[in-house]
């Protein structure tokens, strides 16, 4: 064995300015048994820990060019100054000058040989377990294994010809369609542009309609909509439908959100392919990865560096859009989920799982401006969009929601009609309110139907039926009803209510109804709502965008090492020709197409281990299954690995 | 690894940098973390301004960190060759300051209660905190402060009365070290793509499997009798199946609001009908989730399948994060998180 070069130098060892050597073999880190006592018995190896103190044995290295000697000195102190703590690759080779393998390793310290006969230095070299997990010399050439799936259950050898297990890369590459799974699907950019964050957001991703009908005729969906899926960053999500089959059909799914103020582009930005681009503004809200439009162009980015407001690792056109021209000034406006929604697929049926409740408002009239409220609430059960109320004195007043009127008003259902009803006051002043909120903020609360009845005896007590608007929590007058004119009569009641003329913007509505009084047992009198549509503020609603049709390959498949039993699944819906990356030995998943991470595509089969999938030494049988699979084109990337 | 430190004025005007070799720094959820350091006992007169208690500091790391921010405060112990530092997190300023007396909110939702109990305090003097557009949503409460520690008042807004979270961030901008209180509905995001793993960047994991567990709460409130005093039954029949019914009340004397007492109630089932799975782990910055790519608050995969009966394979969220430089490791406080 030979030293080859220590960072790239490899004058190290070319015998004319220095020689250098390891001063004796390489032996194997000295690891530590855990050990688990017992009561009357020996303990047992519950695993093995590698040491912190491992160090590759010395090198040595003897100046041959003693002419220049000052010269080679500043050079080794160069190289083997270790005060950044970056690890560099010593790269080793067989006596012949073949197989050359590396390792990276932190240089400790060099240290002049005292009374050697020549001029001599000894260094000490730390591994980095960043590298190898188990401090192994890798080949440093990339040993590649191609292979095409044709057909589900197809087998190929994959050849680990080193001393010791690798850790490939495996990347696969769909190249014609699958028969089988979600044919279709459309990127859907979400903005969420309300200065607040919010939690479980019920959100139309259709954007105001998808025309499902024209998608049922052309034989690409389901009638029932059993096939429309939607993914959320790799991952299946609930979905609700409204208007299934029509030319409007709504798509609902709840998602969380961060408020996370756009930016602005510093210089204009061509089509073309760009290292980086810079902003004006603070980016230090942005993920370290991610997406983020402009125009009608999404970019995805691998990491950024907030002091100079730059995005690192560009993929220009992403998701399917076109890359375009911007001009310096373009808004720059985070994406904070890649969404998908897929479809196409004849043989799926869709059970809606009861995790999570759907939102309360209409799904099929309901825009992500306009939420048409039918019924308002349901009991113990938290449902998006739900209407709320307070009672101040539980034995004066209630909302009908709490069980409801049977011989004043017929109720459909509780929560059908939600208001507020009072009966059997004393000499006090009561309060109840009906209460909506929205974190986007409220323009009008449009009451389609509703009813009003007074006993009475009110009128001379006084009715006061006020509505509010919420600005930064602080309520302000924004209409009233008046006393209806018939007592002892059901009336029924529509009326608009305008918040956008409060000062500021209102993320919550009430309506109230006070009366005062000592009137007698069996008095009532009540407001309340049965169809409500409310305007919510469409500068803050979710900007969304439905993009065009994609093909899509659902990757569905159960790659196994037939030689060792392990077996990993991968599902992810990508692009024909566009790559998936699985990195072993780092326990990664990128798509190449636009370099994002998508861990969750790989899950681990059978038990625990701490690499997806090895390799052992020798031949490696790889076994791949996908139902309906295309053809999938499949590489295995890997280092062989030595002991020395 | 590098730690630029940034020292400001009680008021936030920076002052300058120091080198201080910090042991730990420490964030939390909906608490006030703390950093530690030491400097060497040479020269010190120069440090006494910008070390002054009450001054602020700025911790900004070039490992993909956030920034942090908080006030420097005691202790500070003096000992042989150096002197040790301690700062606290921007939550501190919530610690220094007290709301007023009879301060009365009425239908007050947890995030207008915290904007407002911020306000009146910075209307008294300022608290070095502004005070981001909270999370108005929720249900209403009625509250009456009396001197009530605002960090108190903060903790009890999210904990008894929502589950929402509380956190100030700080950053530099104009000069200033600025600190901006936030309440959310909840902090962080969800990532999907990234993981930590056993063995890969996390190690030395514990785990722990917490009670006490309750599933049936009494929250009683306030009343001269019990004919009159309202009390809240919450209850989890889950839980009671799978670990027999565990009863528990909690007397809230100050609450007389039905909906508020029944909040109150659902906060606790929340937090006590099933074991809470408390994890600390020791990450590094290593693929498949590097320190840049969670913070806390954050939820995210962990994959540690030598820990449970069938492996500790779940999703987490990151409660509270400490940073050691000398080793330039995180030890993470994570819990079990269904999204």
């Amino acid at each position: 064995m030979k030293i080859v070069s220590w960072d790239g130098h490899l004058e190290i060892n070319d015998g004319t300015n220095c020689e250098a050597l390891f001063k004796y073999s390489y032996g194997l880190p000295t690891l530590e048994a855990l050990t688990s006592e017992r009561h009357n018995a020996a303990p047992v190896i519950s695993g093995v820990k590698f040491p912190t103190d491992h160090m590759l044995p010395p090198l040595q290295i003897q100046v041959n060019n003693t002419a220049n000697q000052d010269t080679i000195r500043r050079w080794l102190h160069q190289w083997f100054d270790g005060k950044d703590g970056r690890a560099r690759v010593l790269i080793i080779a067989d006596d012949d000058g073949s197989n050359q393998r590396q390792i990276y390793a932190v240089p400790l310290s060099l240290i002049q040989i005292e009374g050697g006969a020549a001029y001599q230095f000894v260094v000490s070299l730390k591994p980095d377990g960043a590298y190898d997990p188990h401090y192994r010399f890798q080949s440093t050439a990339e040993t590649g294994e191609e292979w095409t799936v044709t057909a589900s259950g197809q087998t190929h050898i994959v050849a680990n010809e080193g001393e010791d297990e690798a850790y490939p890369v495996i990347r696969l590459t769909p190249t014609t369609a699958k028969a089988t799974g979600y044919t279709y699907r459309r990127w859907i950019p979400i903005k969420w542009r309300n200065p607040v964050g919010v939690a479980q957001y019920p959100v139309d991703i259709t954007g105001g309609g998808l025309n499902t009908a024209a998608l049922v005729t052309a034989g690409k969906m389901q009638a029932d909509g059993d096939d429309i899926m939607v993914q959320v960053n790799g991952s299946l999500v609930n979905r609700w439908l409204g208007g299934m089959n029509t030319t409007a059909t709504k798509i609902w799914i709840p998602l969380s959100f961060q408020y996370v103020a756009p930016v602005t582009l510093v210089t204009s930005l061509g089509a073309g392919a760009v290292s980086y681009v810079e902003v004006s503004g603070d980016i230090s809200g942005f993920p370290s990865s991610g997406i983020f439009m402009i125009g009608t162009e999404a970019i995805q980015y691998t990491s950024k560096v907030d002091n100079k407001s730059q995005f690192v690792g560009i993929t220009r056109g992403a998701h399917g859009t076109t890359a375009a021209s911007h001009s310096p000034g373009a808004q720059v406006d985070l994406i904070q989920h890649s969404v998908y929604m897929l479809y196409g697929n004849s043989a799926v049926t869709y059970t809606q799982p009861t995790s999570t409740p759907q939102p309360i408002f209409n799904l099929a009239s309901s825009t992500n401006q306009v939420w048409v409220f039918n019924e308002f609430g349901e009991n113990a059960v938290s449902r998006m969009g739900a209407w709320s109320y307070y009672i101040a004195l539980t034995q004066y007043a209630r909302a009908y929601s709490v069980g409801g009127l049977s011989g004043e008003k017929g109720l459909v259902g509780v929560w059908d009609y939600l208001g507020i009803n009072y009966f059997s006051m004393s000499n006090v002043v009561s309060a109840a309110d009906v209460i909506f909120e929205n974190v986007c903020g409220i323009d009008t609360v449009n009451i389609t139907a509703g009813e009003l009845y007074r006993a009475d005896e009110v009128e001379s007590w006084g009715w006061e039926l006020k509505h509010y608007g919420f600005v930064d929590g602080v309520a302000q007058t924004a209409g009233s009803t008046a006393m209806p004119a018939s007592a002892n009569t059901l009336l029924g009641w529509t009326q608009t209510i305008n918040l956008t003329s409060l000062s500021g913007l209102a993320t919550r509505y009430s309506f109230a109804l006070r009366l005062r009084g000592t009137p007698g047992s069996g008095f009532y009198s009540f407001a309340g709502v049965n169809t409500v549509s409310v305007t919510l503020h469409s500068a803050n609603t979710p900007g969304v965008t439905m993009n065009g049709e994609l093909s899509n390959y659902p990757l569905a498949a159960t790659v196994t090492n037939t030689t060792t039993g392990d077996a990993i699944t991968v599902s992810f819906n990508m692009a024909i020709g566009q790559t998936l990356e699985i990195d072993v030995l780092n326990g990664t998943v990128t798509y190449l197409a636009d370099s994002s991470r998508q861990g969750q595509a790989v899950r681990r089969q059978g038990s625990a281990r701490p690499f997806w999938l090895p390799l052992v030494v020798g031949g490696n049988t790889i076994h791949f299954s996908d139902l309906g699979t295309g053809n999938v084109h499949i590489e295995f990337a890997f280092r062989e690995r030595y002991y020395v | 690894m590098a730690i630029n430190i940034v020292v400001g004025d009680a008021a936030g005007i920076i002052l300058g940098e120091i080198r201080v070799f910090m042991e730990q720094i420490v964030w939390r959820s909906n608490d006030v973390g703390q950093a530690v350091g030491v400097m060497p006992l040479v020269d010190v007169a120069r440090y006494q301004s910008l070390l002054r208690f009450g001054n602020t500091i700025l911790f900004q790391f070039d490992n993909g960190l956030p920034d942090w921010g908080g006030v420097l405060d005691t202790p500070r112990s003096w000992q042989a060759g150096h002197f040790q530092v301690n700062a606290y997190s921007g939550e501190h300023l919530l610690r220094l300051r007290t709301t007023g007396h009879n301060d009365v909110y009425r239908q007050y939702s947890v995030g207008d209660l915290f904007r407002s109990a911020i306000v009146a305090a910075n209307g008294v003097e300022f608290t070095g905190l502004n005070v981001a557009v909270p999370w108005y949503g929720g249900n209403v409460h009625d509250v009456d402060y009396h001197y009530k520690p605002l960090l108190d008042a903060a903790k009890e807004l999210t904990t008894d009365l929502s589950s929402a979270d509380f956190y100030v961030t700080a950053e530099e901008s104009g000069g200033l070290i600025r600190f901006t209180a936030h309440l959310d509905a909840r902090r962080g995001r969800d990532h999907q793509g990234i993981a930590l793993v056993d063995g890969r960047n996390i190690t030395d994991p514990t785990m722990d499997e917490q009670g006490p567990i309750v599933n049936h709460w009494f929250t009683v409130g306030a009343g001269s009798s019990w004919y009159t005093r309202y009390v809240a039954e919450t209850f989890d029949a889950v839980s009671e199946n799978l670990y027999r019914r565990r009863d528990d009340s909690s007397i809230e004397s100050r609450v007389s609001n039905s909906s508020m007492l029944e909040d109150i109630g659902e906060q606790k089932l929340a937090a006590s009908s099933t074991p809470a799975t408390a994890v600390t782990l020791r990450a590094i910055d290593q693929e498949p989730a590097r320190f840049a790519d969670y913070d806390v608050g954050d939820s995210l995969p962990v994959d540690i399948p030598r820990y449970g009966f069938e492996g500790f394979t779940t999703r987490v969220r990151v409660l509270g994060r400490e940073f050691v430089p000398s080793g330039g490791t995180c030890t993470l406080l994570v819990e079990e998180y269904n999204l």
